[in-house]
């Protein structure tokens, strides 16, 4: 991949993330405005001394304010402001004082009386994302109390804000007003902070107690520890931005929660490689190493610097959004491998994501801060929304392809069980057809025995009687030939020179008789164009009229058959046919017809000569 | 059985008995050996039962048999005749030569296996080739056993005995398609006689090869 395409893919991926930022800050959510029916209090007095007890002297101050970084031990301002007279304290009901954003930790007092302490005297103070909010009770107003007239000096709100150790002490604008105007602001701030943290914090757990089943479930697939580590680390994400004080020890928690970033982008990034089925990259080892790095750097810091801890988490943090800009770019690059949907709700999320990040840091870093207030809790509601959404696709997924393959499966059922039964009903007609075929040939057997015994107790009657009938015995002495053939040519379907062989084996007795004998030179297999039983039978008819006639007619002594694979050619030493007899076919009677007639069937071409050596016939094909 | 020796049991002319159910053709048989001078008949018997009698009655040399008879099957002689203390021949003369019958009489330990049609011109000369020690062969029961050569599984290398040879299956060959003995000594330059002994070595084999037909069967329904 050409450099110059890794760039436009980064710039690209950027081009995305910058949109999604610059929506952000065009809307700027929790920006400072004067709420209606309210009064905002952006200018008051920084007081020289944090004692509330003390009167105030010092330098005006206008909010926001950005307070400087706190030592170790953290850092307590005070400041006072004069909550503005109400001439309509009567209608509108209790005021109430509505605090957008502040760090860390507020302790309100209204004519020097304490009306909210947003953590226990001496801290921890952890209060850095979320609203607070008091209602001030009328007594306490001097305005109330002398009803409505004006008193020199107004009523006095003095503020105690503290700052956590290593951070910076701030205070956004603060709002005085009736409680009803306020107090919906102020639970619409706090849903949108401490409530999405905290319901991040529960879905993480939730996503990652299902991940991790899944992935002992499914240990084969190794795709879902990833995406259990992931939503591990977003959980810590949320517990970072829910938390009422630090989990833990509070250096300890910084490391934590600096890792946990890292370590949910690595992981993620591996859960959706492993999940679209790509293979390990360089990128997966990297984004992981530098997980252990920023492990390493943040814990010896910890311990041996904490002053710059918070630099350091900055700083890797920094680095993190590089990896993302980064995993980006691959990811765009990658995206034929995955359906278009599936890569733009990803890479979408991804941005959006990024973009959370990149708000946060212009909040963090920049003073005054470019935006209003932190989003980064609603990063892990993205992750949320990834990971569910691909194992929901999944789902779906498998769910359809499950459908698909059973449709399939049942289909091939349907198309098997039609195909079984074609196959049956084919076998029982062929087993219909053996069991008559094997009937036919019982019965053919039946015949030969029954008729052919008959015939040869006849011929053996006629030749112990004295004046028997020569004519009467040639046609039984046929008959039982006919059968015999077709007793022969019924068990030798194929081999026509075996045939032959019981031809001569059934018609020599006669020939002996008469003085004829063979010159058998059966050599070669005759393979007849169309062979069969009926083929069989109208060769050897064939032979057997010729030798009829030749008996008959020609006054031979020996007749010669012989055989080629493509012919059979039988010949007599007798009188020979005369072509005029050929012709007319007069003297061999329907003999030569039908010899003609099976030639024809077989598929062979006869030709009949007769001359002065005797009787020629052959047959080629 | 020791078919070259004189009859033990009568001086004379060998004894030849007719077991035959159709009397026409059994009176033919008989007559036609009664003619030869060198051969004696005993009176046909027509079943089964006559036969077995006849044979224990009469010991005599040759039996002639049908398959078919009203009783039973002629195989029961046969196997009597292999049983018979004295020498005894059996020929099986049947209408056709199917498979199952060739075998099996063969089995039982027939000396020869003729189809009637040619047993009425040739009765003399089966009887004679017997005598002497041959197998009548005809070009249809060759054709049989070769079949069961052929189908049977080739022999192990050792097989010995009961294997055909390659001049043993060439000869059976040549009888199928139709050659005569004296046809077949003259094409493969051999006497008359070694093809008489191998014809006998074949149906010894045949015999000895009781699970041929097994064998066969197996081959053609496809189970070998």
């Amino acid at each position: 991949m050409s450099l110059r395409a890794r760039a436009l893919q980064l710039g690209l991926s950027g081009l995305f993330v910058l949109s999604v930022l610059g929506a952000l800050v065009v809307l700027e959510p929790g920006h400072p405005q004067v709420q209606p029916g309210a009064d905002m209090l952006s200018s008051g007095t920084l007081c020289a001394q944090a004692d509330p007890m003390m009167p105030c002297a010092g330098a005006p101050v206008t909010l926001p304010f950005f307070g400087p970084f706190s030592g170790p031990e953290g850092a307590t301002l005070r400041m006072e402001f004069n909550l503005p007279s109400r001439s309509d304290a009567a209608q509108t009901g209790p005021m109430a004082l509505y605090f957008p954003l502040f760090s860390d930790g507020l302790d309100v007092f209204v004519n020097d009386v304490p009306v909210l302490r947003t953590a226990p005297p001496g801290g921890p103070y952890w209060h850095w994302n979320r609203p607070a909010y008091v209602r001030v009770p009328g007594a306490l107003l001097n305005g109330a109390l002398l009803n409505g007239a004006l008193l020199k000096g107004g009523d006095r709100l003095t503020l105690i804000l503290h700052g956590a150790p290593r951070f910076e002490t701030a205070l956004m604008p603060v709002h005085f007003g009736p409680d009803s105007v306020l107090r919906d602001r102020f639970a619409w701030r706090r849903t949108a902070t401490l409530e999405v943290a905290r319901l991040g914090l529960g879905l993480t757990l939730l996503c990652s107690l299902a991940m991790i089943a899944l992935a002992v479930v499914r240990r084969r697939d190794g795709v879902y520890k990833w995406a259990a580590l992931s939503g591990l680390s977003a959980a810590v994400l949320s517990l970072h931005y829910a938390a009422q004080r630090p989990p833990l020890p509070e250096l300890v928690w910084q490391v934590v929660w600096t890792v946990s970033v890292p370590l949910l982008v690595a992981a993620l990034h591996r859960f959706i490689r492993r999940f679209l089925r790509r293979p390990q990259n360089r990128e997966e080892h990297l984004s992981l190493a530098f997980v252990a790095v920023s492990a390493v750097v943040m814990t010896g810091i910890a311990l041996w610097a904490p002053h710059y801890v918070l630099i350091a988490s900055a700083g890797i943090h920094a680095v993190v959004l590089g990896i993302t800009f980064y995993l980006l770019a691959i990811f765009l690059r990658d995206r034929r491998f995955t359906t278009r949907g599936r890569f733009l709700t990803l890479y979408g999320a991804m941005c959006i994501t990024a973009a959370l990040a990149l708000h946060d840091a212009l909040f963090l870093y920049p003073r005054p801060p470019l935006v209003a207030m932190q989003l980064g809790q609603f990063m892990p509601l993205v992750f949320m929304f990834v990971t569910g959404w691909l194992v929901l696709m999944q789902l779906v997924t498998a769910l359809n392809r499950q459908e698909a393959l059973a449709g399939k499966l049942r289909q091939r059922v349907i198309d098997r069980s039609r195909a079984l039964r074609r196959t049956t009903d084919r076998l029982e007609v062929s087993e219909r057809e053996t069991l008559l075929a094997g009937e036919r040939e019982r019965i053919m057997m039946d015949l030969h025995d029954g008729v052919g015994g008959h015939l040869v107790n006849a011929l053996a009657g006629l030749r112990q009687a004295p004046h028997s009938d020569p004519q009467l015995r040639e046609v039984l002495e046929q008959a039982q030939t006919d059968l015999g053939l077709m007793v022969d040519s019924l068990y030798n379907p194929g081999d026509v020179v075996v045939l032959l062989g019981a031809l001569r084996a059934r018609v020599e007795p006669l020939l002996e008789r008469q003085g004829l004998r063979f010159d058998w030179q059966v050599e070669e297999n005759p393979r007849l164009p169309d062979p069969g039983p009926s083929a069989n039978i109208d060769l050897l008819r064939i032979v057997q009229e010729f030798v009829t006639n030749t008996l008959k007619h020609a006054d031979a002594a020996c007749i010669r058959v012989q055989t080629g694979a493509r012919h059979l050619c039988l010949a007599d030493d007798g009188r020979g046919i005369s072509p005029t007899e050929v012709e007319t076919g007069v003297r061999r009677g329907h003999g030569l017809a039908s010899m003609r007639r099976r030639a024809g069937r077989i598929g062979a071409q006869m030709s009949l000569t007769g001359g002065a050596e005797g009787t020629v016939l052959r047959l080629d094909w | 059985m020791t078919s070259n020796n004189a009859p033990l049991s009568d001086a004379g002319p060998p004894l030849v008995l007719i077991v035959e159910d159709r009397h026409q053709t059994a009176e033919q048989l008989r007559r036609e050996i009664s003619d030869c001078e060198d051969l004696r008949a005993a009176p046909p018997v027509d079943c089964v039962e006559a036969g077995l009698e006849a044979l224990a009655r009469l010991r005599p040399r040759i039996v002639l048999t049908d398959l078919g008879l009203p009783d039973g099957s002629g195989l029961e002689i046969v196997r009597a005749v292999a049983k018979a203390d004295w020498p005894c021949e059996a020929i099986v003369i049947s209408v056709f030569g199917e498979e199952r019958n060739v075998v099996e009489a063969i089995r039982a330990g027939a000396r020869g296996y003729v189809l009637k049609f040619e047993v009425l011109d040739r009765a003399v000369e089966v009887v004679h080739t017997v005598l002497s020690g041959g197998s009548p062969l005809s070009p249809q029961v060759a054709r049989h056993l070769l079949t069961l050569v052929e189908r049977a599984p080739a022999p192990p290398k050792n097989g010995g005995a009961s294997e055909l040879t390659p001049r043993e299956c060439e000869i059976l060959a040549l009888v199928a398609r139709g050659y005569k003995r004296e046809e077949v000594a003259a094409r493969l330059s051999i006497s008359v006689s070694t093809v008489g002994s191998h014809i006998n070595a074949i149906y010894r084999k045949l015999e000895v090869r009781s699970n041929i037909e097994a064998v066969a069967r197996a081959g053609r329904l496809g189970l070998l």
